[in-house]
């Protein structure tokens, strides 16, 4: 036995090169499935889910054409020349060679910069520490405030004007900019309702904001108002911080409905409709006013 | 035991003949040794042990997964348990080991020193890899026998107060493991930094230095050593605050529980870094040599060394962006984005030294390949979370378990994995079997995108699955997906099955080699310095050129290379280099 005996010739095979490059392939469609799934995919008509969902749709697709045509690449050179075909390798023209590579760097500097840019803008568009601007931009007058307090393994929602703390199931208005304030009791966890794209943490001893807006309701389900039946959409609460073996069942899920609903629906719980929750612009400042319509 | 005495043998007789002269033999061998051959060979077997148990961890909750939206048959707790380990074992015991494993062994026989700069602290770093280890494991044999608690459960980023109120043994132990792995591992850190810059070959300029070793020996060394002290830092007051009351972190004694993100983070992500860039430096010297191909800007690729070096440092709060840090995100953004252009230069480098080359496809040479593949899916995918606002959507969820894996797996894993049917003819002295190693290529690099693809459709979904979830009752619709992921999962096992089959199997069966590729670099003019020795000048365009030149002209002394009866295109070859040269080649 020879000392290379062990050695296996692969450069001559063209079957095994395209083999590989299958394989690769077989990755690559995979990748593009994914990524095209999110582009394609619908979000509620709410905020900031809908800003997040338009700057992702130019970031996945940037991604697509830049990733998926670099794995092809990849793919391709395997398929070439790893087919034993060549007789031996060229030697790089380093000149053109460097241009290349600057011309690649500066090109994928400016479009880190553009999506720099343009991600501090939508950051700024969604950051939770502005849900009146957020109100103003979206021209909303009805806000309001929640307060979330996460403990192991359950939530509580202070709504502004309900006597009552909700739990696992919390009604909250369309057509209004919810302001939250999220902490915790005991160890940290996140309060995210992913539909809308709605994610903060919550912390023992700090209070962080958080809002988000739905636009409409579909009427996926309804609730009980006394005799009545309010139609509405549901939304799930997750907690998106591992707080212990609870973690996975923390959940709730919040109730939209429409904001003259919702007002009826404070009405038969014994609340009271707030300041900050005008249910006509052109209507009376109170909101009691309307509630004698029901 | 069987297969360290075979490996322990062959260190003898084919690597280590200066050292078996008088020394100790049998286990005392092992144990007493400061050989950074042997020492290496101990670090490998300690991570594919590790590596293997990890592995099956994954396996046992991806099983309880796909089962039912429902707990199975792990409580929550255990579930918790099992994904602490997995991720410390991961991390700590099986990717950091194995690139120890490669620094012992080759940093001295490609820098030209004879031996580490510090033997002892060497043979220590060695030995807490597998206290370390064990410390974290105990608790599964001690809660088996009714003595303690589970293992650790709260996560392996520990994040008090959750950490401080499970008053578990296993999370002490996980403490201790991973302090014990945190200060060995420092001494090794300062070890590799010194055995590169202090115990060079005097001849061995700076860019001189193989790719491999200055990813290893030196960025990597230079992370674990600005990295691991936040490590050692935050767990430590977790361990004070758990064990001695003491308060960093708890909001209600005046603690601040973000403090610790802040340390943790500090060097969790230059962590990240420690972990891949190893592997990065491998497909380097792996891709170089199979294509025929010199390395395409290796002061490029150097460059982007650098850079991701620095601006690891700087990114880590893009791991906070959910906690309520306000401004500061906009700047960590910034850095998070500037990460991208060094990988893409380094993608662009390693890619154009494949590029039109001829191409040999090695079992190293695909699992090389898959680095650069994992890195465009990892970095396609870190783009996005590198966006605070896309993290409100993407943050927790299952796509960024697919993120990482595709970091730490595809990346690191795999160029490690190079990186060992690379040399493992060198270290054993046996070839590995192609067969089986090309089964394992197969199942890992064609199942692993699959697999994360899988996972990463998971946290896309409109109620996605959340990372860290024991149950789904929320979502019981992801099963089918969960069953399509736990299927991959067995696949990619089953790859790495065949893998330590190969591995154990070849050193008693494999046929002896002393150089497999040795004809192939020769020819080229590619010659590395763990198998050739010195005088070494790394496989840049101008000295591969100069190479070809000299063996077109018929001849160098030292080089009997056949002339390869192709004169035409070997012309053309010639025509383009000659151009090359006059511009100045890389490196002279």
């Amino acid at each position: 036995m020879s000392a290379n005996d062990g050695v296996p010739d692969e450069s001559g095979s063209a079957r095994e090169a395209v083999f590989w490059s299958a394989v690769i392939l077989v990755g690559l469609a995979a990748f593009l499935y994914d990524f095209l799934r999110v582009i394609l995919s619908d979000v509620p008509a709410a905020q900031p889910i809908e800003i997040i969902h338009s700057f992702q749709q130019t970031m996945f697709l940037i991604a697509i054409l830049g990733g998926g045509f670099t794995v092809a690449l990849i793919a391709y050179a395997i398929f070439t020349y790893g087919a034993g075909r060549r007789a031996h390798a060229f030697l790089p023209d380093m000149q053109r060679g460097r241009f290349l590579l600057a011309v690649f760097a500066i090109g994928m500097a400016f479009l880190m910069v553009t999506t720099m840019f343009v991600g501090a803008s939508t950051l700024a568009q969604t950051d939770e520490a502005s849900a009146d601007a957020a109100a103003a931009q979206l021209d909303v007058d009805r806000q309001l405030d929640v307060r979330v307090t996460a403990s192991q393994w359950f939530w509580q929602f202070d709504v502004d004007g309900m006597p009552a703390t909700q739990g696992e199931r919390v009604v909250m208005p369309a057509g209004t900019v919810i302001n939250m304030e999220t902490t915790s009791a005991d160890v940290i966890h996140s309060f995210a309702i992913q539909e809308l794209g709605v994610k903060k943490d919550a912390l023992p001893g700090q209070v962080n904001d958080a809002w988000f807006y739905v636009e409409t309701v579909d009427g996926e389900t309804t609730i009980e108002a006394g005799d009545e039946q309010l139609s509405a959409d549901t939304y799930t609460v997750t907690c998106a911080e591992l707080c212990g073996k609870g973690h996975s069942k923390m959940l709730a899920t919040v109730y939209v409905v429409s904001p003259e609903d919702y007002e009826h629906w404070v009405e038969e719980n014994d609340g009271e409709v707030p300041e900050s929750f005008h249910i006509e612009e052109n209507g009376g400042e109170h909101a009691d006013e309307d509630e004698d319509e029901h | 035991m069987a297969e360290h005495d075979v490996s322990a043998e062959d260190a003898h007789t084919e690597n280590d003949s200066s050292h078996d002269d008088h020394g100790p033999t049998g286990w005392r061998y092992w144990l007493y040794t400061t050989d950074h051959k042997v020492i290496g060979i101990i670090y490998l077997w300690h991570a594919l042990f590790f590596f293997a148990l990890g592995g099956l961890l994954a396996l046992i909750f991806r099983t309880d997964l796909a089962m039912g939206a429902d707990s199975v048959f792990l409580n929550p707790a255990g579930y918790n348990s099992l994904i602490s380990v997995h991720a410390i074992t991961m991390i700590f015991f099986v990717i950091l080991p194995l690139s120890g494993a490669f620094a012992n062994y080759f940093i001295p026989l490609m820098v030209g020193s004879d031996e580490m700069a510090y033997p002892r602290m060497n043979a220590l770093g060695a030995w807490g890899i597998g206290a370390g280890g064990l410390l974290v494991w105990l608790p599964f044999v001690t809660n088996a026998l009714g003595l303690t608690g589970i293992p650790t459960n709260a996560g392996w980023f520990q994040y008090p107060p959750l950490n401080s109120m499970l008053n578990t043994v296993g999370t002490d132990l996980a403490i201790l493991g991973v302090a014990v792995f945190g200060i060995t591992s420092t001494g090794s850190a300062i070890n590799f930094l010194v055995t590169v810059l202090n115990e060079r070959r005097n001849d061995m300029g700076w860019f001189d230095i193989p790719i491999f070793i200055w990813a290893i020996g030196v960025f990597t060394s230079i992370l674990a050593l600005y990295s691991l002290p936040w490590l050692l830092s935050a767990w430590g007051m977790t361990f004070f605050e758990r064990n001695l009351g003491m308060v960093f972190f708890t909001a209600r004694a005046g603690g601040d529980p973000l403090l610790y993100q802040w340390i943790f983070w500090t060097f969790g992500h230059p962590e990240v870094y420690v972990l891949v860039l190893p592997g990065m430096g491998i497909a380097v010297e792996v891709i170089s040599r199979f294509s025929e191909r010199p390395i395409f800007g290796y002061k490029a690729i150097l460059g982007s060394f650098i850079v991701l070096t620095v601006l690891s440092i700087g990114v880590w709060a893009h791991h906070m962006f959910a906690s309520g840090i306000a401004a500061s995100r906009y700047a960590f953004m910034v850095f998070s984005m500037g990460i991208a252009v060094a990988f893409g230069i380094y993608l662009f480098a390693t890619i154009a030294t494949m590029w039109r080359g001829r191409i040999h496809l090695t079992t190293p040479m695909l699992f090389s390949i898959g680095v650069l593949v994992g890195l465009i899916y990892s970095g396609m995918e870190g783009i996005m979370l590198g966006q605070p606002v896309m993290d409100l959507e993407l943050h927790s969820t299952y796509f960024v378990v697919a993120h990482f894996h595709f970091t730490l797996f595809m990346v690191g894993v795999f160029g490690l994995i190079a990186g060992i049917y690379y040399w493992y003819p060198k270290m054993t002295g046996r070839m590995y079997n192609s067969t089986l190693a090309k089964f394992h290529a197969a199942t890992t690099i064609g199942g692993v995108p699959l697999l994360f693809f899988a996972i990463g459709i998971l946290g896309e979904q409109e109620v996605p699955m959340m990372r860290r979830y024991a149950t789904y009752t929320y979502a019981p619709g992801l099963q089918d997906l969960h069953i399509l992921a736990t299927a991959l999962a067995f696949v990619v096992a089953i790859g790495q099955v065949a893998f330590f089959v190969n591995l154990l199997w070849s050193l008693r069966a494999g046929d002896r080699v002393e150089h497999p590729w040795e004809e192939l670099f020769g020819e080229q003019g590619m010659s590395s310095p763990e198998w050739d020795g010195f005088p070494y000048r790394p496989p840049t365009p101008s000295v591969v050129t100069a190479h070809r030149d000299a063996s077109a002209d018929g001849g160098t002394a030292d080089e009997d290379v056949q002339t390869a009866p192709d004169g035409g295109k070997r012309e053309e070859a010639t025509a383009n280099s000659d151009r090359s040269e006059e511009t100045g080649g890389e490196g002279q």
